[in-house]
């Protein structure tokens, strides 16, 4: 994720640019700039995501290789399904790919593994064609993708 | 729930999406009181013109467009300001609301839940990340 930081700098540029522009622009221009805004929250929602995704990537085939080298067959065993070295990760799922390394089931409200399945469902929406009409708060996200991945070292 | 599970959740309908309208115009309402409460004594304020409110939600469940109000900001040496609802359904937010200064844009945002009392943050357009809580003193800050 060391990307994210530049990733906001170019969003926050273009974002402004388009703010000022707004904020001179009669009413039905104003709305054409804003539906602007909402593609490009959308653009760099999706950029954001994949960062949080391949952070979630590389922490799931340490902890993997990590429980492959247990002396425990017990906790070995299961952890032979999966590759780690393998692209895919031998096909597993992203969201046995959280589970592997967030408690999704938390029975904190807004868990780290309840936050990133939600932006999964979003960024799942957008990725495949339904645009949403609705802005972003795409600062907040690359806080939230912050405070995940210091959630995922301490599961790591 | 927050505006994520809003989104896509299927738990909502026409009445929730009113509901949530007025706690919308509610939290403007009292912003705006608390604003005019909180202004250096060289500045006044008061409520003039409207933006439209017409968002995806509102489109889906058939509710009409809705006005919102600003609030307008002057001070004594010429300088002008103003208070304006930008949008309810944000993802990571419920709600923001713009501070446009001559010299500085400002976002305000409800970190809170949907119907929580709200929890406004201010930063600034460039520099987003960086929030502070939205009271007196932070408002007395930039108003100087």
């Amino acid at each position: 994720m060391k990307a994210l930081p530049r990733i906001e700098a170019v969003y926050l540029k273009i974002d402004k640019v388009l703010e000022e522009e707004r904020s001179k622009a009669n009413p039905p221009e104003a709305l054409r700039i804003e539906a602007q805004q909402v593609l490009n929250d959308q653009a760099y929602y999706v950029l954001c995501w994949r960062q949080l995704e391949s952070e979630i990537d590389d922490v799931c085939r340490g902890a993997i290789r990590k429980r492959r080298a247990s002396g425990d067959w017990h906790v070995r065993r299961a952890r032979y399904l999966y590759n780690p070295d393998d692209k895919k990760l031998s096909g597993l799922s992203f969201e046995d790919r959280v589970a592997l390394v967030l408690d999704k089931e938390a029975n904190e409200k807004y868990s780290p593994g309840k936050r990133t399945m939600a932006h999964y469902g979003t960024r799942n929406e957008i990725a495949h064609g339904t645009l949403k009409l609705t802005r972003i708060d795409v600062s907040a996200f690359m806080r939230d993708c912050f405070a995940i991945q210091a959630a995922l070292y301490r599961a790591a | 729930m927050n505006v994520i599970e809003e989104l896509i959740e299927n738990r909502i309908d026409r009445p929730y999406v009113e509901r949530r309208i007025e706690d919308w115009k509610m939290r403007i309402d009292d912003l705006y009181t608390s604003v005019e409460s909180w202004l250096p004594s060289a500045w006044r304020a008061y409520r003039s013109g409207d933006v439209p409110m017409h968002e995806e939600l509102m489109h889906r469940f058939g509710v009409p467009q809705q006005q919102l109000p600003i609030l307008q900001l002057d001070s004594i040496d010429g300088r002008r300001g103003r208070m304006e609802p930008r949008g309810l359904w944000i993802i990571g937010a419920n709600g923001r609301v713009d501070l446009i200064l001559p010299t500085r844009h400002y976002l305000i945002v409800d970190r809170e839940d949907s119907f929580e009392p709200p929890k406004w943050q201010l930063a600034t357009l460039d520099d987003r990340r960086n929030e502070t809580i939205l009271d007196r003193e932070a408002l007395t800050r930039i108003l100087s």
